[in-house]
């Protein structure tokens, strides 16, 4: 792949994955600011909480969590060993780091106090999606 | 020869002078004697003019006068039987639509060119503002009454609300302080939402503490927390049965919210400060930033809730629609909203309106409620607030439930009835939010008839 592009497909993946999860951060602290704010969130996290998030359903996505982690130890084990490519082994290791913190947001108790917890998954796997796509490019190029 | 003319053109220019500022003067003295002139009437022309279709009777002192406080020394509080209110305070309030919002007030209550007008203070200063104003205003007819004469005459027919007392001026509030009520327990907190409220950090009645209003009720409906969470918030704010409760906000709304709430709960003696943080800041009384810290108590001191009739739930709402007859459910919320335009909110999905819901008028959206409000935010004259439910089909004989979106214009509008003495009134808490949120609750939209 050319140079440029590759810079500048890496650049706008990274972009998305910023700006989604200052997004969040930033619905995160107006809702301890504005009324408004937190009332809409609250309202999201119920209707999310039925459609989404219920225990049937969080328990299904731990499985599937856990199964891209050891997954992602693989090939991230695979890709030191065998391949000894270092780009490739900073991706994969943000998609662990992104995989690790939304496992965390999923099981800890406590997490689903934020107010925007619904937005802080989405905007994760968002995270993991892109970072996974940023990985299947890289592979195809190698 | 020249230095001829530069005396005469000097004489000139001091006689000019002179003449311009004897003009000046004598006009604005004009002006003033003009005010000052108009005529007093005495009792007997009061009485003799009182009902007649060509007269009226305003009174022009605060709205907590007119409400039943006996403020600047009159014997007697309340307004005279037949008055309406047009308060000099309100000529002095900071917003661009004053003017139009005056305008539109004077035509509203009658006060008309062809009328002759009896403006009453106790102050000797309102009236004359008032005249001044209305002089200005093409107004010619005008006349001054000295209510302290009506008021020291029991035999003189005078009106206050039953409740009035729950409506506080800024003056009763000081009064509160200054004398630590007696040695009696009392608390006054400034409601608004949040943590941390900028409306309280900015400045504050001395001793207030914040009251965060996701203290008493919580998402996503909004409704009111559970009695046994109810009552460890009052714990936490070291309020009991017996201590005396002062509320008030930037937004009168949030502290009618936790006031309602209060009074369901059982505390015996809540007030709310009429017009709110601006009535006690235009009163010129001292306002503090200290973060004033919440002081517990151990017991709440009678079971909860102490007047469970104060607010209503669902299944007490749908009672009410079925009792046609002998009750409403009083929606208080923007006709826009009422007609179903819009939900009014962004965590509210469902337009429209409880099928069967009398419209009790609010404002002109969500966060406003100008129909119950004077101009200084103070609470609007009963008459009118009943004159215009009866043109919408609501009787305040009837069992009345007032309900919004989630309670806070409704909370409002619940404490004036009550200061206006209606019986048998209540807030549905609920509200649209509720009501919009289950799909086999019957729903209306479009304009209704107006009953």
């Amino acid at each position: 792949m050319n140079v440029k592009i590759k810079k500048i497909s890496s650049l706008f993946l990274t972009s998305m994955q910023v700006f989604v999860l200052s997004i969040v951060f930033i619905l995160e602290y107006l809702s301890n600011r504005k009324m408004g704010v937190a009332r809409y969130l609250t309202y999201k996290k119920a209707l999310y909480e039925t459609q989404f998030f219920n225990p049937d359903q969080l328990f299904f996505y731990k499985l599937i969590l856990v199964s891209v982690l050891v997954i992602s130890l693989a090939v991230l084990a695979y890709s030191l060993i065998k391949l000894k490519k270092s780009k490739v082994t900073g991706t994969i290791l943000i998609g662990i780091v992104a995989t690790i913190v939304l496992l965390l947001l999923v099981f800890l108790k406590d997490s689903i106090q934020l107010n925007a917890f619904p937005f802080f998954i989405l905007a994760l796997v968002i995270i993991t999606l892109l970072q996974s796509f940023r990985l299947v490019l890289k592979l195809i190029d190698r | 020869m020249y230095k001829r003319a530069n005396l005469l053109l000097l004489l000139s220019l001091l006689i000019g002078t002179m003449i311009f500022i004897y003009g000046c003067g004598n006009s604005a003295k004009v002006e003033k004697e003009e005010t000052s002139q108009i005529k007093s009437l005495t009792t007997a022309e009061i009485k003799e003019n009182l009902g007649k279709d060509n007269w009226i009777l305003v009174d022009t002192r605060s709205n907590d006068a007119f409400n039943g406080w006996a403020l600047d020394g009159v014997d007697r509080g309340g307004h005279i039987k037949g008055a309406v209110d047009f308060a000099a305070n309100w000529l002095k309030v900071d917003n661009q639509d004053n003017q139009e919002i005056l305008k539109k007030l004077l035509e509203a209550k009658g006060i008309a060119p062809t009328m002759n007008v009896v403006l009453y203070d106790a102050n000797g200063k309102d009236a004359k503002e008032v005249a001044d104003y209305l002089s200005q205003n093409g107004l010619g007819n005008l006349y001054y009454y000295d209510v302290k004469e009506w008021a020291a005459d029991n035999n003189l027919a005078m009106e206050s609300y039953p409740n009035y007392q729950m409506l506080v001026p800024a003056i009763w509030v000081n009064d509160l302080i200054k004398n630590n009520n007696d040695s009696r327990p009392y608390k006054i907190f400034e409601a608004s939402w949040g943590e941390e409220s900028e409306d309280y950090n900015k400045g504050h009645i001395q001793g207030a503490i914040h009251i965060n209003t996701d203290e008493v009720e919580e998402g996503p409906l909004w409704n009111r927390l559970p009695d046994d969470r109810l009552e460890k918030f009052a714990l936490n704010n070291g309020i009991t049965v017996d201590t005396t409760v002062v509320l008030y906000g930037a937004d009168t709304s949030a502290a009618a919210r936790v006031a309602t709430i209060l009074k369901y709960m059982g505390v015996k003696d809540v007030r709310v400060l009429n017009g709110g943080y601006n009535a006690w800041v235009e009163a010129g009384y001292e306002v503090e930033t200290t973060v004033n810290k919440k002081v517990k108590v151990t017991s709440f001191g009678a079971k909860v809730p102490g007047n469970k009739d104060y607010i209503i739930d669902l299944q007490e709402a749908k009672e009410i629609l079925a009792d046609r007859e002998g009750s409403r459910l009083v929606d208080i919320r923007s006709w826009a909203e009422h007609i179903g335009e819009t939900s009014g909110y962004d965590y509210i999905e469902g337009k429209g309106r409880p099928a069967g819901v009398a419209w009790g008028h609010a404002g002109s959206d969500p966060y406003h409620l100008e129909d119950f409000r004077n101009p200084d935010n103070t609470m609007r004259n009963a008459a009118e607030v009943l004159a215009m439910w009866k043109d919408w089909g609501i009787n305040p004989e009837q069992r009345l439930s007032f309900f919004c979106g989630t309670g806070w214009r409704a909370a409002e509008v619940l404490i004036y009835a009550d200061v206006m003495g209606l019986k048998n009134i209540s807030i549905y808490d609920g509200g649209w939010n509720e009501w919009s949120g289950d799909s086999t609750n019957p729903i209306e939209t479009g304009e209704p008839k107006q009953q």
